[in-house]
């Protein structure tokens, strides 16, 4: 039937545009200047895209533990330009509230590349949520920022405990480095979590933190698409 | 002259195609008003992360 000779192939169109991401060379995560996965971040020419997970646990000297998850996505085109994505969520992990104050500073590095010739100054922007739980020990905060080639579009906070939203663009100018064929941008948080901070308190780069249930919910979508076809088949042909 | 409209089967075999088709489009409707919720979702959860933009080299 014609239906089912055009559902498969628009499976398998759709399966490869999920996958195809995830096959890209990843962004670049650093927690305190140490590599956490690829220490090297990507270069995303025209029409390319990348996206990922992380999901580890960062320990201090003093003991205390916390678990940096989220999730990124990072584009580039010669026409529409750069993009990048992040949602870190940092979390106490600590079996008792923290022993000591804890300074979590989060890089999400990536590069761009366009050998045109010209200039990358232009405006740039940036959309920042943030989020710090009350539960962390009192003075603790939490700030973030976007940077291109070391300049900053704009440093959101540093806040205490609530949620934030915070939109700014700035007109960046890179010198020498304008006719570079690479830009770094560097996505970084800073989180202040000071002594007294409860088991299970966190921060976050997002005002809602969630799950990375995006790919699981559209993978079960597919899933069960396809069980619904192949039993629904015999009625069908029918 | 035109094989196709001499042909009766080959006239049975459109009209199989026709009916074939507004069942496929019937199922991708259906399909698409099940996806809608979770496309929905991860627009949603996207607005939510933080965000960055720049030109492009020019």
């Amino acid at each position: 039937m014609i239906y089912t000779r055009n559902f498969v192939p628009c499976c398998l169109i759709l399966g490869f545009t999920l996958c195809a991401p995830f096959a890209a060379k990843p962004a670049a995560i650093l927690v305190n200047n140490t590599c956490e996965g690829t220490c090297s971040p990507g270069a995303l020419s025209n029409g390319n895209s990348t996206s990922g997970g992380f999901n580890f646990d960062y320990t201090f000297s003093d003991g205390d533990v916390y678990d940096v998850s989220g999730s990124y996505s990072a584009s580039y085109s010669n026409v529409t330009g750069s993009t990048i994505v992040v949602d870190p969520t940092f979390t106490y992990v600590g079996a008792a509230p923290s022993v000591g104050n804890d300074t979590l500073e989060f890089d999400l590095y990536q590069f761009y590349s366009d050998a045109n010739c010209c200039t990358w100054a232009g405006t740039y922007s940036e959309t920042v949520p943030l989020a710090l739980s009350s539960a962390t020990g009192p003075g603790s905060t939490i700030s973030g920022q976007l940077l291109f080639d070391g300049q900053s579009v704009g440093l959101a906070g540093p806040f205490g405990p609530g949620n934030y939203l915070v939109s700014e663009s700035a007109d960046l100018d890179f010198g020498p480095k304008d006719s570079s064929p690479f830009l770094l941008a560097d996505f970084a948080f800073t989180a202040q979590f000071d002594t007294g901070t409860t088991p299970g308190a966190g921060a976050s780069g997002a005002p809602t933190p969630e799950p990375a249930m995006d790919l699981t919910c559209g993978l079960g979508l597919i899933l069960f698409v396809c069980i619904a076809r192949r039993r629904n088949r015999p009625r069908i042909a029918a | 002259m035109n094989p196709e409209k001499q042909n009766p089967d080959t006239e049975n075999v459109k009209a199989d195609d026709r009916t074939d088709r507004r069942e496929a489009l019937l199922k991708a409707g259906k399909f698409a008003a099940y996806a809608a919720p979770f496309t929905l979702l991860a627009l949603t959860n996207k607005a939510e992360a933080a965000s960055g933009h720049g030109p492009a080299k020019h």
